[in-house]
């Protein structure tokens, strides 16, 4: 009876962990999503102050969530979009409007590929 | 390099986490759902550990997951004969008065061979000894010898029961007391403590005490 109670503690367990996971990561692969539009358009807006803002606060927020990432996702795909997002500002210096949105289109790319390999069910 | 061995000794501990709360049964001879579980968790005790860009977490859940499952399924099944049925089968009879049963031998995909080499070791090499053969769920043959071929009993003879029905049983291991068979053997402290004095020896000096509840013992001394 004892190894019952444990064997459904751990299954509960489980569940809180999978379920935890499931929400961090699609908190966070969202929030990097919705930071990579955000940049997008005020690159096209060609509001450069508030791109850099932007772009920085991305990298923070990347930095800042990147143990979350790869408590759950492999790190492969969790690390891969790491250096486009750290290149981002380098762009945003040049005032290079093409490449930047070349590489925030990329970046959101690798986002949305983690995020869909991460919470697709089959 | 540290976190490969980091990583291996955390899957190290929980598989044997794992082996512990599944119990001893998965140490035996398998029940075809214990069989898979412990194939599952070898596979994904691997896994983790070869491939270092996959998060440790998504080994170890998918590993407790199926130990869990194997406990519940294997509480279930003693709770629900229907359930223990389809997950493990019905223990099968192959052999009736020395017949072989020809349809459950095809049925269980068992060869003559094979059947002849579970009754050879049961030390039965004659067939016609064989009052009642059973393939159990884990695949194992278990026999009744015809009452002619059994071997003799005290009973049969007609000799007086032993002095005990206990076995003997190991008192003290590498110097450690076990108060346990102590109290199985119904004896106490004090007469270990006499029994050690005229054997002029400590815990310490004794390899194995083996004793029974009729105060008999044996004594091997440590080298």
């Amino acid at each position: 009876m004892r190894r019952v109670k444990i064997a459904v503690f751990l299954l509960i367990t489980i569940l809180v962990v999978c379920v935890a996971g499931y929400l961090s990561v699609d908190r966070v692969s969202g929030r990097i999503g919705a930071l990579l539009e955000t940049a997008k358009q005020q690159n096209q807006g060609g509001d450069t102050p508030a791109l850099k803002e932007t772009l920085s606060q991305l990298q923070d927020y990347y930095a800042d969530r990147e143990w979350l990432l790869s408590l759950f996702v492999r790190h492969d795909y969790a690390f891969s979009a790491l250096p486009s997002l750290g290149a981002l500002e380098s762009y945003a210096a040049q005032s290079d409007q093409t490449e930047l949105d070349a590489e925030l289109e990329r970046a959101s790319a690798q986002i949305l590929t983690m995020r869909h390999l991460f919470l697709r069910f089959f | 390099m540290p976190v490969f061995i980091l990583r291996t000794l955390i899957i190290y501990l929980i598989i044997i986490f794992a082996m512990r709360l599944m119990g001893k049964k998965q140490l035996g001879e398998l029940q075809p759902s214990e069989l898979v579980s412990t194939i599952l968790l070898s596979n994904l005790a691997s896994i983790p550990i070869e491939s270092p860009e996959i998060p440790l977490i998504s080994s170890i859940l998918p590993l407790l997951l199926i130990v869990s499952l194997e406990i519940l399924v294997s509480a279930l099944c003693t709770r629900f004969r229907g359930l223990s049925n389809a997950i493990s089968g019905r223990p099968k009879i192959i052999v009736r008065d020395g017949v072989i049963d020809q349809r459950i031998l095809r049925e269980l995909r068992f060869t003559v061979d094979d059947l002849l080499a579970s009754l050879r070791a049961k030390d039965i090499f004659d067939l016609r000894q064989v009052a009642l053969a059973v393939v159990e769920t884990n695949g194992s043959v278990s026999v009744y010898k015809r009452p002619a071929d059994s071997e003799l009993t005290r009973k049969d003879l007609k000799l007086p029961d032993p002095k005990t029905d206990k076995p003997p049983m190991p008192l003290i291991v590498n110097g450690a007391l076990s108060r346990d068979v102590l109290a199985y053997c119904n004896l106490d402290a004090a007469w270990l403590d006499k029994v050690l004095r005229r054997e002029r020896l400590g815990p310490q000096d004794i390899l194995l005490m083996l004793c029974d509840e009729t105060k008999q013992y044996t004594i091997i001394r440590r080298v």
